[in-house]
């Protein structure tokens, strides 16, 4: 008799415990390479991820996060944010945005922080991997200062500014 | 017995909430050393042959319930950071879903015994050690000596001891696993206590390595050290020390669950069945009705020098009437 309560409960924690039950399977997540954060209010972001069948999505909202559930609307999937490799900031607050991309999206220390003038987008034509190429040749040939986000981060945090490379600036040295 | 501690210690120190910096460090090694010297003579005292009273032993059953308690506190505070998979649960369901799910693990863990949950403790605790070596030596490569200086200390020293000893409030288990596990040599406890500083030194030290140059933005730091520990761009090793933590929780509420359900065993004798799920249930409940902080600082320090004081006078009384206890 008891057995016949065991086994059910057996199955059913292998089952719900072993992430059998999860419902996000790997192509239903976008996995975010670069991205675009203009507004200092409205916030606009376009995304560009690794994968080529993902296009740029663009999208607006209140802040970062809701832009951010926007563009997992239009692109009908979820995005990972974890091995995002390089960010484009144009007008707005850097340390209150660096902040949240540090602790909400826990975007991996190496990822660079550029500007981009005002209202910088991603397109079609962009090709993310040039880019941050791009930003990292400049860093190796000493033509741009150290930009990972933890670095910028410390800078601000302890001098209030922090020194960081304009990507229209670099596309103008090649 | 000092795997079994360990496992919780270190675990506590992952949920560690706020700025951490060199004081910090001292603070934990003397809230070390002022527990070691509690300890250190009621671990002389059963050595010798003192046995916990029913008054000492309900005392520790209300400690431990209270660690308890704090370990799934910190565990719902670091889920704000660390993902855990409870579906689109908030608030109070996905505290519930998550004790649920550490208390299931740990009812099994209890039902093998507490010879088996040692055993499994040196396991867990050796590969533990080995993920948090590599962590540590990952972090390494990210450290800058200027972090000592870029870290405020906001807080005292003074709270820092407090602070420690409130997420340390492990004597109480200590106590019960040294009539448990019948390993109550004092050099146990002395061994137990410097390994507890090493580790502790090492975590926090690297943590202001690492982190301190954006400690004022970061509410987990070591949770956040261990994320930012990273060698290789293309790699990353939280997801190590996600299985550290995910253990440790489980091996923390674990030993302090059975440790409970023995002194349940000894203060009711009549309760025999469901001691290990009543004593989780009380954990739990205790850890959503009760106010945060300080008052597990307290508990954790007065609790033990109430037990130190009841054995000491038990001893002198025993000296009195011309008797020597020896087998409890």
């Amino acid at each position: 008799m008891k057995n016949i309560v065991k086994i059910p409960v057996i199955l059913a924690s292998a089952v719900i415990l072993t992430g059998c039950g999860s419902s996000h399977r790997l192509h239903d997540t976008s996995y975010l390479r670069a991205v675009t954060i203009d507004g200092m209010d409205e916030k606009t972001l376009s995304f560009a991820f690794f994968t080529s069948n993902d296009s740029v999505v663009v999208s607006d909202g209140n802040d970062i996060e809701s832009a951010k559930r926007s563009a997992e609307i239009s692109g009908g999937k979820l995005i990972f944010t974890g091995y995002t490799e390089l960010v484009i900031l144009g007008d707005c607050n850097i340390h209150e945005t660096l902040g949240i991309l540090l602790n909400e999206w826990k975007v991996p220390p190496s990822c660079r922080i550029v500007l981009g003038g005002s209202s910088p987008e991603l397109t079609e034509k962009d090709n993310p991997e040039k880019l941050i190429g791009s930003v990292e040749r400049a860093i190796e040939q000493g033509k741009a200062p150290e930009c990972d986000i933890i670095t910028v981060l410390e800078q601000l945090l302890e001098d209030g500014n922090a020194q960081l490379p304009d990507i229209r600036t670099l596309d103008d040295e090649k | 017995m000092a795997a079994m501690l360990l496992t919780g210690d270190v675990f506590t120190l992952f949920c560690l909430n706020g700025k951490v910096s060199v004081i910090t460090a001292a603070g934990f090694l003397t809230a070390a050393a002022i527990q070691l010297l509690l300890m250190l003579p009621i671990a002389v005292m059963l050595w010798k042959g003192c046995c916990t009273e029913k008054i000492s032993e309900a005392l520790l059953l209300a400690a431990i319930i209270l660690s308890g308690a704090m370990i799934f506190r910190m565990q719902w505070d670091a889920s704000r950071v660390i993902h855990i998979p409870t579906g689109n649960a908030r608030g109070i369901v996905e505290k519930l879903i998550i004790s649920g799910l550490i208390a299931l693990v740990c009812l099994y863990i209890s039902s093998t015994g507490v010879k088996a949950l040692a055993r499994a403790s040196v396991i867990a605790g050796a590969v533990g050690a080995i993920g948090i070596a590599v962590v540590i030596v990952s972090a390494l490569f990210r450290a800058s000596p200027e972090n000592f200086s870029r870290c405020e200390n906001t807080i005292s020293f003074a709270d820092e001891v407090v602070r420690a000893l409130a997420v340390s409030s492990d004597s109480a288990t200590l106590i019960v696993l040294l009539t448990l596990t019948k390993a109550h040599e004092p050099q146990g406890v002395f061994r137990y206590f410097m390994a507890k500083s090493v580790i502790t030194s090492a975590m926090l030290l690297t943590t202001v390595l690492v982190v301190g140059g954006v400690m004022s933005i970061t509410d987990f730091p070591l949770i956040t050290a261990a994320r930012l520990s990273q060698p290789f761009s293309v790699q990353r090793i939280d997801s190590l020390f996600l299985m550290n933590f995910a253990v440790f929780a489980v091996f923390s509420i674990a030993v302090r669950s059975a440790s409970a359900a023995y002194l349940v065993g000894k203060l009711f004798p009549k309760f025999s069945r469901f001691r290990s799920s009543a004593v989780l249930l009380l954990m739990i409940l205790t850890a959503l009705f009760l106010p945060e902080s300080r008052f597990y600082a307290l508990s954790a320090a007065v609790l033990p020098i109430v037990v130190l004081i009841i054995l000491a006078l038990k001893k002198s009384l025993h000296r009195k009437g011309g008797t020597h206890e020896k087998h409890c």
